[in-house]
């Protein structure tokens, strides 16, 4: 969504219409896709708030594609809100076409929950409007309450037998504000500090590669942008570097250069909202304030940058003549970047920042390695000193730097000589990796020359995290154990697959 | 007659008020753009939250779920009561009003705590656990920043306070004392960036997870009011109460009280959540030997400057 | 203020003050317990406040709604059941007698889930009442007889039927009564808790070939081969290990050796005295099941709750009326004036010189609350390292040592903590929703 996303201006109304607006605070039900939208939608309007506990919203917003683990969770949800309720569902512009792909393993809400208005776009305007509008849903009815599940969880091992009464088993999530989609964390607490962790992942698993290797390459594009619905652009450009690597073409290099200007400034983007969902779970109503406006800033200004969205051009051999970008704003991006310089040396100095982020989290540099970790993780703990605040400052500077790499590659004047997509693939095998926000998104297709992939793999960095969830959060503080999480960027419709 | 028509007014009083405060934390939230927005905000919400359905967690404890809110609202009207609004105009002036107020604080934070422990979940638990912890940490700290006044003024009745302090403000010379109170009251409050017993994005929502409703207004009627209450014991205590030229009593403490309530709000805004056992550390590693400090230092000024006389 | 509103006031007041007392007296919850004197006392400040001891009634509520919390957070802390629950569906479940008012509206402790249970092999479903054996229909409902939510007959039999089964079949136990084992998810019988998944291994069904004996939680006397609902009570019968059936039965015991037959579930050989606690309670209390360190605990556990024990009431009349009499004869010397401005004056400096070694002893006492909390709070850290095993996180049947990808779905495998101890188990099932199991299994990508 980061490509084609409008920000919203701040929506003003006349001051009778705010008369009679009524606010909706909104619980969030995000089935992986929908971060960004909700960072975003989260400063537009004190109409729309967001809150963290069903009981107290009278809107639930979900947002597709939700996998069939995760539907006991949304009936769940559906449930618990306090009456009069609606539900809003947002969809995407894929959505229509994943429903054509019979091996992805989604939940079809509408069915679930018939009362739900439906929003096919998924622009931030569309969706403040609805969030806004007077009351044409229909309700949400009110269903019977139903005996809670017993949460299933495997015992604990032998040396926590013999505190085993004083344990407390914690379940946060699935739906929870710390991950980027659905999680489930059991935290075994001794009181305020977490004794032992488990993970369940799985919520937002739809079978990408799977699906990837029924259909031809063609329709796999989808697939592929759809590993991570928050990175779309990284992804698709691994798979069309692959299929280029297998069909032995060199792409000229203004055309690398505007495809990894597309993805920087995506990895950009994903770094600033992040910045803002983790400022949320703390609160620092400053650091929200600065890093929404930097992310909006951000996000309108590649909304103006393309002339297309670079979905549509970063195909297989495909190259056209005509520009790409817009004159690019080169002046505003490096002031956007001097301001991220300036918010990342504002965070070095917070002390009270520090309170909460230094030196919790941390875990060897080697460690990470073995585990195949990379992206920002990795750079802080090998740079810096590897905990939340290294972090946060790495991001920046992530950040800050891709804003500037780019204005040079949308400079240049370089003719192309147009050519057009071409989707036969050779046989061979072909390994592409593409530094996503995460961490490297990594492919390995194998072909057999015919119409579809005989092996798909991908290298999913987020999913290299979660088993190193246990040791970095085990005799943690619980609250030090959310921000841990909070740090570490997962978002868990890439990291399921 | 007197009493029941006093008891309304304090009701009413603490309604507007709560409102007052509502709109006040929107304005410096939002900033100055949304300005009808923080304005309309809490009435719509207000209006949001009668609509909506009054949801009763199953195996929820029978009465500690249903009376905690209006524990907590009797508690905010009781305290309201000793609150001195002008020369004479107070609602029940015992000699140890002050002592009183204070006092009265510990059921409020009883009745949030009993909030979390009646949901009937684990994140209520561990809230109602925080809530605890703070109840305690609290208690000590503001009753030695509020003994300054009481020693300056040699007298619990916060009408006498006010009196006493016609020559000079107490905050003058007791900063220190305001800045412990402020802190203190932040902590009975549940206010931002003390407020992870009870924040969303801190389990689930925390202590009031689970009401919905006319029950959760009630809570937030409360919690607003006893803030806005706070400021104003603070403004009793340190700035003056009522006293002021020109403009009626009342207003002054009003305006006082919103000048002081502003400025805490303003400067919570800089400061993430603090994690529980910082909390704590806060207020028996550093509030308390602060006040220890402060009240050496009161002491020894009180008799500096009254010449220790009566 | 009028005489009448006073005589409201005082009215009202007092009698908040004897319910709110009666209430914690007859009470089953330590926390409404706690919190009911607490109310008492605020309306005794009340009562001060309208006698014009502003100062009493102030002290009155510092002391007590301070006091009182601590203690009941020390019972939160230390006790076992204080939220009432176990007592009160203990007192539900086995008609004890006694007062139990205001323990009323307890969170139910409901019966197993009415699942039709289609992945058992195909047998006859019958549903019966947990507490009437006899009553048995062909569908879901509630029971004529006391109105209980019926439970499928058949998860009885397949406890017998799971031992025969290979399993991938997933047996619930209970965390504290590790010996209960349905296989269904719902609540212990003995505890209330809810059950939790465990891993059923293969090798380890020892009754294989041997008997398996199944007894009464509450009445162990009871035994028998079958599985079904006892006798005297109508509770389900637990297996109980052969191999300990002449012995003494302890539960640590139980523990050591379920952990070399079954194990199912590892606990610890020393006897810490709250893991394996029950609730073996008949009428006469006899000490069946439990060392005599548990047994002594779950006295102290009653005795809190008042009115369950006889010579607990008996003592609290009896130190009532004491009071009473005392109040009304008044062996001490009264000043009779009304009361002044300077009488709170006077009493304070009462309270300050002559009585402030109540301060002192109360400051003495919480400081040493304190100590013994600090000293408690010395746990015992994980010692010894575990050896990696490496688990599919969406299919948490796929099991290897080595690191790598789940051949179903892809994922990386996350790692498991297990013992060195060479059972070989593992704890890695179970991450699954349980609705979502069967379904998992057959539609996984």
């Amino acid at each position: 969504m980061t490509g084609n996303v409008k920000p919203a201006t701040t929506k003003h109304l006349g001051w009778f219409a705010q008369l009679m607006q009524h606010p909706h605070p909104y619980f969030a039900l995000d089935g992986g896709s929908g971060a960004h939208l909700f960072a975003a939608l989260s400063r537009q309007s004190p109409y729309a708030r967001q809150v963290y506990s069903p009981r107290h919203a009278d809107l639930l917003i979900v947002v597709e594609p939700i996998s069939h683990k995760l539907v006991p969770s949304v009936q769940e949800t559906a449930r618990t809100l306090a009456r009069p309720a609606h539900v809003l569902l947002v969809g995407s512009p894929d959505r229509g076409k994943l429903d054509h792909f019979s091996g992805l393993d989604l939940a079809r809400v509408e069915d679930l929950l018939p009362d739900a208005l439906h929003l096919p776009s998924p622009t931030v305007e569309a969706v403040l409007e609805a969030v806004l509008a007077p009351e044409h849903w229909p309700e949400l009815a009110l269903s019977q309450q139903g005996e809670p599940e017993p949460i299933l969880i495997q015992l604990p091992h032998r040396q926590e037998q013999e505190i085993a009464p004083e344990l407390a088993v914690l379940s946060l999530g699935p739906i929870q504000p710390l991950t980027a989609g659905p999680l489930r964390l059991y935290l075994i607490c001794d009181g305020e500090q977490v004794f032992s962790t488990q993970v369940e992942a799985g919520y937002a698993h739809r079978g990408i590669a799977e699906a990837m290797r029924q259909t031809d390459w063609q329709q796999a594009l989808v697939l592929a942008r759809y590993l991570d619905p928050l990175a779309p652009i990284a992804s698709q450009l691994a798979y069309v570097q692959a299929i280029e690597y297998l069909q032995r073409w060199q792409p000229p290099a203004p055309l690398t250069a505007l495809r990894e200007a597309a993805v920087a400034l995506e990895r950009a983007q994903n770094h600033l909202w992040w910045l803002l969902r983790f400022a949320q779970v703390l609160t620092d109503t400053q650091l929200i304030d600065r890093a929404y406006d930097l992310a909006s800033t951000l996000a309108e200004q590649i909304a103006g940058l393309w002339c297309q969205s670079p979905s549509k051009w970063i195909l297989p051999q495909y190259v056209i003549a005509t520009a790409i970008a817009n004159t690019p704003p080169s002046a505003p991006l490096q002031q956007l970047a001097s301001r991220i310089d300036a918010l990342k040396s504002a965070v070095a100095r917070n002390r009270l920042l520090a309170l909460r982020t230094r030196g919790i989290g941390t875990l060897e540099t080697d460690r990470l390695k073995d585990a195949g970790v990379s992206g920002p993780v990795l750079l802080a703990s090998e740079r810096e000193s590897g905990d939340v605040q290294s972090r946060i400052l790495t991001r920046l500077e992530a950040a800050s730097r891709d804003t500037q790499a780019v204005t040079g590659a949308l400079e240049s004047k370089e003719r192309m000589v147009a050519h057009a997509a071409t989707w036969n693939v050779p046989a061979g095998e072909a390994h592409a990796a593409v530094e996503g926000p995460r961490g490297v998104i990594g492919l390995h297709i194998a072909s057999s020359g015919g119409e579809k992939a005989v092996n798909v793999q991908w290298q999913r960095p987020s999913a290299v995290l979660l088993p190193l969830l246990p040791q970095m959060l085990n005799d943690q503080k619980l609250a030090d154990a959310e921000v841990i999480v909070a740090s570490l960027d997962l978002a868990m419709e890439e990291a399921d697959g | 007659m007197n009493t029941v028509a006093t008891s309304l007014l304090v009701l009413l009083g603490l309604l507007v008020g709560a409102y007052a405060i509502a709109v006040l934390q929107q304005l410096v939230l939002s900033g100055p753009r949304q300005v009808v927005a923080a304005f309309q905000l809490p009435i719509a919400q207000t209006l949001l939250l009668l609509r909506q359905e009054d949801v009763l967690p199953a195996g929820a404890d029978f009465f500690l779920f249903r009376s905690a809110p209006f524990i907590a609202l009797a508690v905010v009207a009781l305290t309201a009561l000793v609150l001195p609004l002008g020369p004479n105009i107070i609602g029940f002036d015992p000699s140890i009003g002050l002592f009183y107020f204070l006092v009265l604080l510990s059921p409020f934070v009883v009745a949030m705590m009993n909030a979390g422990w009646s949901q009937n979940s684990k994140v209520g638990l561990f809230s109602t656990f925080r809530a605890a912890a703070y109840l305690i940490s609290y208690e000590v700290p503001i009753g030695f920043a509020a003994i300054g006044p009481v020693m300056a003024a040699q007298s619990l009745s916060t009408e006498r306070i006010v009196q006493s302090q016609a020559g000079l403000w107490y905050v003058v010379w007791q900063p220190l004392g305001l800045i412990i109170y402020l802190f203190a009251a932040l902590f009975v409050t549940f206010r931002h960036p003390f407020d992870s017993a009870m924040a969303g994005s801190e389990l689930e929502g925390g202590v009031l997870a689970e009401y919905s409703g006319p029950r959760l207004l009630l809570f937030k009627v409360a919690l607003n009011a006893i803030f806005l209450l706070l400021m104003g014991m603070g403004v009793v205590l340190f700035f003056g109460g009522w006293q002021g030229p020109w403009l009626p009593a009342p207003l002054w403490l009003v305006l006082k009280t919103f000048a002081l309530a502003a400025l805490v709000l303003w400067a919570t805004r800089f400061v993430p959540r603090l994690r529980p056992d910082q909390i704590l550390s806060l207020s028996w590693k550093i509030l308390l030997p602060a006040s220890l400090v402060n009240i050496t230092l009161v002491g020894i000024l009180t008799l500096l400057l009254t010449g220790g006389n009566r | 203020m009028s005489g009448v509103f006073e005589w409201i006031m005082f009215l009202s007041l007092s009698l908040v003050a004897i319910v709110t007392a009666a209430g914690m007296l007859l009470t089953m919850s330590m926390y409404r317990a706690g919190l009911a004197l607490m109310a008492s006392f605020v309306a005794l400040a009340g009562l001060f406040i309208l006698l014009g001891a502003d100062l009493l009634a102030a002290i009155q509520i510092m002391m007590n709604v301070g006091g009182m919390l601590v203690m009941v957070l020390f019972m939160v802390m230390m006790m076992m059941d204080p939220g009432g629950e176990m007592m009160w569906a203990m007192k539900r479940d086995m008609h004890l007698p006694g007062p139990g008012a205001f323990s009323m509206h307890m969170p139910w402790g409901k019966p197993a889930k009415e699942e039709p249970p289609q992945q058992q092999d195909g047998q006859e479903v019958e549903w019966t009442c947990p507490m009437h054996p006899q009553v048995s229909q062909p569908g879901p409902g509630s029971c004529p007889k006391c109105g209980m939510s019926l439970i499928p007959r058949a998860e009885v039999a397949d406890e017998r039927s799971s031992h025969e089964m290979v399993s991938q079949e997933q047996v619930y136990s209970c965390p504290m009564h590790p010996e209960v084992q349905q296989a269904q998810p719902g609540k212990c019988p003995k505890c209330g808790m809810t059950l939790i998944a465990v891993e059923q291994q293969p090798t380890s069904h020892a009754q294989v070939g041997e008997i398996a004996t199944y007894s009464c939680p509450m009445h162990p006397e009871v035994q028998q081969h079958q599985p079904g609902n006892c006798p005297k009570c109508g509770m389900q019968l637990v297996k109980q290990e052969p191999v300990t059936e002449s012995q003494e039965v302890n539960e640590q015991q139980h523990m050591a050796m379920e952990h070399s037959h079954t194990a199912h579930m590892e606990m610890p050989e020393d006897t810490t005295g709250k893991t394996g606690h029950t609730m073996e309670m008949s009428h006469e209390m006899n000490m069946s099941g439990m060392t005599p360190g548990q047994y002594y605990e779950m006295m102290v556990d009653m005795a809190m709750s008042t009115a369950q024990l006889p010579w607990a009431i008996a003592l609290g009349v009896l130190s009532a009326m004491l009071l009473i009499v005392l109040v009304v004869l008044t062996p001490w010397p009264l000043a009779h004036t009304g009361p002044t401005q300077d009488a709170t004056t006077a009493v304070g400096e009462l309270l300050l010189s002559r009585y402030m070694i109540g301060f002192e002893g109360a400051a003495f006492l919480i400081l040493a609350g304190i100590a013994g909390a600090v000293l408690f709070a010395q746990r015992a850290r994980r010692a010894g390292q575990a050896q990696l095993e490496h688990e599919g996180p969406v299919a948490a049947e796929v099991r290897q040592s080595q690191p790598g990808t789940c051949p179903k779905c892809g994922m990386t495998l996350m790692s498991v903590e297990q013992t060195p101890a060479a059972h070989g188990e593992s704890h890695a099932h179970g991450t699954h929703e349980e609705q979502g199991d069967q379904r998992e299994q057959g539609g996984h990508v």
